[in-house]
């Protein structure tokens, strides 16, 4: 009996230990859940299958360090009103051997419009000419702007001028022999999957992991290092941490300061901030009686002591906020916050005091100038950390302006309601960017009402209108810049508090990693160092 | 509860009365009793799946809605019209009817597009088996010989041993379970791989955690009621008759307390295929607990129904297994049905 125990603990040991020694170019990720399909066209594609398609597929153009770089393109030419681009493909191979050829990314984009498709995403390739049209079912698939005379070229022509186009637009090919083939099944396991990118799908454990190989026909091959990435679904944090300590896993993200400290701590990990396109920020409605003065909430967004805030609440694993886009948006690989300067830190500069300012804006409006007779109304969609909130705004604002702070705490669907109804004074929330750095901007527009702060600009609507029809990247970051100063600190619409950061923890003898938020570099690059 | 219920009990009184098991025609009346049980069964899954189709479309939401948040109004129009959404809840249900009864079909995923119900069910209900069968079959095994060790050493100390760990095993949740095995076991003595599926390590620490509550479980049940049995006349009367100890437990007090334990065996063997879903997260188990909870979230509809018929389908078949069971450990016990 005892033989056949101490027997089980070494084949047990054996088997652990074996799981343990990995290969030396091969690394562990992670998704928090099993992607609905790998069919990129498919109404329900989701950000596990769009990650693994980085790996598998070889879109035109890829996001590498917040840039484009041509990818499956090898290179592209666009006419003088920058509304027909021409690409020329590449040589690259699926990996059964097959030639991936124009008609191939042709047959994605005509699968994308099709209404029978109904995919999900489809205002992105609005842009497109007569996708709108098509996907609405009033004109015929043959009309969409899109088509490729012979295999090598590919055409797109758009309805307008489109700056963020190549990185918006999904350009990931499609062989549509195999999908045909394959049917509604297509991109939902191994065998109903065709890979031509960097890596090829070789395992897939429904809601387990999915393992990628080194495509040896990719035709950057040479470069890249890894021969396989492991990508194990868990949506459990503790169980991470352990996969991370055990050396299961290599690369995680968090935002718990507890695990960070651990991590931070230990040299066999490398911590990098993870900037996300996310803001919180206090919404101010512009329409209200006391708010509808600039300098009221000028100085509003000036007693926010961000610092103190973001402390406070994620012990400063999120940094304070005092523009309106993070490090994570920008054009080209230059983020607006690297050209400008956060508007309302300069605005700061300027105010020394923020409670003589309040003063001033009681003035003006003809009220009493005693801020302590002043009570604002603090909406908050109700969560975990509201009741922290709540008192740090009560104390911030209480002490450095003197004014009194209520709160009125909903659910989310109902404090959005009410806010959009300008049925509140004060609110907060989070907002998140994308990667098209007008998503932001577009917000504020006047005719959008997308974002009900009820405090508008012609000349930020100007500056952004022409900032999205311009593609010169500096004239457009300029104008931005300028837009960014307008609404966050001239007129102080919103006050921006804190940008969302996550910390990737890394094994630190991995490298090659592409920290941006956008990036769809996927594992092209990385490779563990000996 | 007339469906679930239809065991008779028909006890006589304790005493000599011999009863002899292999009575002439209590097999065919046993297949008839059955086929009977299965007829009602098929009755009951129609009505849960009936209602269950209709309450699910009540809740407000889709499985669009899930996914993506800015959606042009032509998406939502395109995408009902692909998957039947926009056609009345009647219309749909007739058309799920009809995919049962002429294709035998429940249809296709919304939210994993091309992934059948029924081919999903069938693989991973496996997975989910491998591990949650076998945890229930331990806990159960272990849990009935620690309640009877419990209740024979009673307020000695393996009994309070084996009281902390049954008060353990129902108060600690497995998640939390779950996070220290994984803590323990992977990290501090690096003994079982953390995440994952494929070898037999891989499901020693799920099982582990699974089997700790209903074994906790059982126990309590075994331990109350082996006390209830061993002060009865009968079993003092057959130690007087001469039989060893260990012959009156195994004859006498397991059979006759082993039955509130066998009636919490059915709900907990369905239990297996939705409870199963915390550790089947946490150790990335390809499992179809998974499947169930995330159908729910995404409002994925087929897929709900699906696991819903499934569900209930495990869960009379295992009411019907314990009934069974009943008999052939009581032979006092009769079906209805077998006595007229």
């Amino acid at each position: 009996m005892k033989k056949v125990f101490a027997a089980l603990i070494c084949l047990v040991m054996l088997m652990a230990a074996v799981g343990a020694m990995a290969a030396t170019q091969e690394i562990t990720v992670f998704r928090q859940n099993e992607p609905t399909t790998l069919d990129r066209v498919a109404a329900t594609i989701d950000e596990a299958g769009k990650f693994i398609l980085w790996d598998t597929s070889e879109p035109l153009f890829r996001i590498i360090n917040g840039a484009t770089e041509l990818s499956g393109a090898e290179s592209y030419t666009y006419d003088e009103d920058t509304m027909t681009y021409t690409f020329v493909i590449r040589d690259n191979y699926w990996e059964d051997g097959v030639k991936v050829t124009a008609q191939d990314y042709l047959y994605s984009f005509q699968s994308m419009v099709d209404p029978s498709n109904a995919y999900g995403y489809i205002s992105d390739i609005y842009c497109i000419e007569n996708a709108e049209a098509i996907y609405a079912g009033q004109m015929d698939v043959a009309e969409l702007g899109v088509t490729a005379p012979d295999e090598k070229t590919l055409v797109i022509k758009l309805n307008e001028v489109t700056p963020a186009f190549l990185e918006v637009v999904p350009l990931y090919p499609q062989r549509k022999d195999f999908v045909e083939a394959k049917g509604d099944a297509y991109g939902n396991d191994v065998d109903n999957f065709l890979s031509c990118g960097p890596f090829k799908l070789t395992g897939w454990d429904h809601n387990s992991m999915l393992t990628l190989v080194k495509n040896d026909k990719y035709w950057d091959a040479d470069n890249v290092k890894l021969e396989k990435v492991n990508v194990l679904i868990s949506n459990d944090n503790n169980a991470r941490y352990s996969a991370m300590l055990n050396g299961t896993l290599d690369y995680w993200e968090t935002n718990d300061p507890d695990y960070i400290a651990h991590f931070e701590s230990d040299a066999g990990f490398t911590c990098v901030d993870l900037y996300t396109p996310t803001l919180t920020f206090v919404l101010f409605n512009g329409q209200d009686e006391l708010l509808k003065n600039t300098k009221i909430r000028q100085a509003l967004s000036l007693a926010i002591n961000r610092e103190f805030f973001v402390e406070a609440m994620y012990k400063s694993v999120y940094p304070p906020a005092y523009g309106l886009t993070s490090s994570a948006i920008g054009i080209n690989g230059v983020a607006l916050r690297d050209v400008a300067p956060e508007p309302v830190k300069v605005l700061a500069e300027s105010v020394p005091d923020p409670r003589a300012l309040f003063i001033e804006g009681l003035n003006e409006l003809g009220m009493d100038p005693d801020p302590s007779k002043v009570t604002v109304k603090f909406s908050i969609s109700s969560g975990a950390t509201t009741d922290d909130t709540i008192a740090l705004y009560q104390a911030m604002w209480g002490e450095i302006l003197g004014i009194n702070v209520e709160a009125d705490v909903s659910e989310w669907a109902s404090f959005w309601t009410d806010c959009k109804a300008g049925d509140f004074q004060i609110g907060t929330l989070a907002w998140s960017g994308e990667v098209d750095i007008s998503f932001l901007f577009n917000l504020f527009l006047t005719d959008s009402a997308q974002m009900p702060c009820f405090t508008y600009s012609e000349e930020f609507d100007e500056l952004v209108k022409s900032a999205n029809k311009s593609i010169d990247a500096q004239e457009r970051l300029d104008k931005y810049a300028q837009a960014e100063k307008i609404m966050m600190a001239d007129l102080a619409a919103i006050a921006p508090v804190c940008y969302r950061v996550n910390k990737a923890v890394l094994r630190s003898n991995i490298k090659g990693w592409d920290y941006n938020v956008f990036s769809t570099a996927g594992h092209r690059y990385v490779y563990v160092e000996d | 509860m007339p469906f679930f219920h239809t065991v008779g009990w028909k006890q006589k009184s304790h005493g000599f009365e011999s009863v002899f098991p292999a009575e002439i025609g209590k097999g065919r009346k046993m297949i008839k009793y059955i086929l009977r049980r299965i007829l009602y069964m098929l009755l009951v899954l129609f009505i849960v799946t009936t209602i269950t189709f209709f309450l699910m479309h009540c809740i407000p939401g889709d499985p669009l809605t899930a996914l993506v948040q800015k959606l042009p109004e032509q998406t939502k129009i395109n995408y009902y019209a692909k998957y039947g959404l926009d056609k009345p809840v009647i219309e749909q249900y007739l058309v799920f009817l009809k995919g049962i009864f002429t294709e035998g079909t429940l249809g296709e995923s919304i939210r994993f597009p091309g992934r059948q119900v029924l081919d999903t069910i069938q693989r991973y209900a496996g997975f989910s088996s491998e591990i949650g069968l076998v945890a229930v079959l331990i806990g159960f095994v272990v849990g009935i010989i620690l309640g009877t060790v419990s209740a024979i050493k009673q307020n000695r100390l393996p009994d309070k041993i084996i009281s902390i760990i049954a008060i353990l095993g129902i108060s600690l949740p497995v998640f939390l379970l779950a996070s220290l095995f994984q803590y323990l076991f992977t990290v501090k003595w690096p003994l079982f791989p953390t995440l994952g599926w494929g070898t037999p390590a891989h499901k020693i620490l799920p099982i582990l955690c699974m089997s700790f509550s209903p074994l906790a479980t059982y126990t309590r049940y075994m331990r109350s009621s082996v006390l209830d049995v061993i002060n009865q006349d009968y079993i003092t009367m057959a130690e007087a008759k001469g039989m060893s100890f260990s012959q009156v437990v195994r004859r006498h007090v397991l059979r006759n307390s082993i039955l509130p334990s066998l009636t919490i065996l059915g709900p907990n063997i369905a239990d297996v295929f939705t409870g199963s879903f915390v550790i089947e997260s946490i150790f990335a188990i390809p499992g179809l607990g998974s499947y169930y909870i995330t159908a729910v979230n995404d409002r994925d509809f087929p897929m709900i129904i699906g696991c819903a018929m499934f569900y209930t389908g495990i869960y009379i078949l295992s009411l019907l297994l314990v009934d069974i069971l009943y008999v052939i450990i009581d032979p006092r016990i009769r079906l209805t049905g077998d006595s007229n």
